[in-house]
């Protein structure tokens, strides 16, 4: 008797509780977000939050998330997209960066292939002057695993180091579960190691809700 | 009752097909375990004593009179690489009036959701839309069934006219279910675990979980997860199954009380 059976059938009690707890959640997230972001002068918010944004307004599959200017007069846009096209090479070097153990590339591809949802950061940097000269860059992703009713589990979040401390890795999450929430998932969940539960319950996530344990089957160390 | 003794005879352990498969994945859990001649000797180990602690209970509960039979005889001398069939006859009693009553398992994932509706019904869980429960069902890697196929006495006699022009009499009821979702590559999650009420009790809800295991390990999926409630934690654990390790917390968005 796993998950399911948590959901108690009050459902005319709770989608008013549910909706006031996640606009609350996201007003603080994007005010944590926002605090990041503006720290200088030359870095917009491209997608501005607003906590009266319904619910139910379609998360675009790709968007900027971020655009700043650079000192040599250069363009960084930061793209968010949950279309999931992610070069497998790219993943692994990203995965390398993170200092993520190594894993076969063909298990990668089918990973991919088979998540749910794969969400990812690009950096996009665009030269001043020169339209074409643009460099994309994968700096960021996460996927799901789902069946595609009730339940999904995020698995493989990753920023690249050089792009850590800005909210990406947040913003990250929180586009992943705004899209999971959009194609009607109720239950999501994770694991995350210790140092990072702390990361997540800022996210709106609960560890051991009512005594459920997450368990692995004879973890290897 | 003859082949049980080949429970018990744990000379040899069977050999392991886990491939070297540090698993990176899931929010980096799982340190490298570089010394992987000790990982995998002593994962080994593990699996035996689990595996022979499993069967010693499953037998237990099976033989507690002579008109059961485990057909599936377990032996942990058994390779793990021995393909697990994907259906087969997992316990056979006779009854009182002479019919037999087969468990059967199967990993194919043939589920009426009328019959797993009424399944959840049995075991008191909140309805769901049946709409969703197909989608659920379509796309779980792994759907693992337990069937009990009631036979009625004198009809399933092959050779007899009678079983070639009569339908034969049998009535096969879902009495049992696990689900797994997977990246068919690194993790797997196993969601709703059911058994009949009127079936619990028997060992069946550990067989069906330790076959979906099974199912999962040959398919080379090395991470497998579940969510228990708290008071199926310690059933979990003797199928072997561990909470929070190392301080790993599974957590759930905003849950719904």
């Amino acid at each position: 008797m796993l998950d399911i059976c948590i959901f108690v059938t009050s459902v005319l009690f709770f989608p008013a509780r549910r909706k006031l707890k996640v606009c609350q959640t996201r007003a603080s997230f994007w005010e944590s977000i926002r605090s990041g972001f503006l720290k200088n002068n030359t870095t917009q918010v491209i997608e501005p939050p607003s906590t009266n944004q319904e619910e139910e307004e379609p998360l675009p599959e790709e968007f900027v998330l971020v655009e700043k200017t650079l000192a040599d007069g250069a363009i960084e846009q930061i793209i968010f997209s949950s279309g999931g096209d992610v070069d497998v090479y790219d993943l692994q070097a990203l995965c390398d960066k993170v200092g993520w153990p190594r894993r076969p590339l063909s298990k990668l591809s089918a990973a991919l292939k088979n998540s749910y949802m794969v969400a990812t950061l690009h950096s996009l940097r665009k030269s001043p002057g020169e339209e074409r000269n643009e460099q994309k860059k994968l700096i960021g992703m996460a996927r799901a695993t789902s069946d595609h009713a009730f339940n999904a589990t995020i698995w493989d979040v990753l920023v690249d180091p050089s792009y850590q401390g800005q909210g990406l890795g947040k913003a990250l999450v929180e586009k992943t579960i705004r899209a999971l929430l959009q194609r009607d998932i109720g239950n999501i969940t994770l694991f995350a190691d210790s140092q990072v539960v702390e990361f997540y319950r800022n996210l709106g996530f609960e560890p051991d809700p009512e005594g459920i344990k997450g368990m692995f089957w004879h973890p290897r160390y």
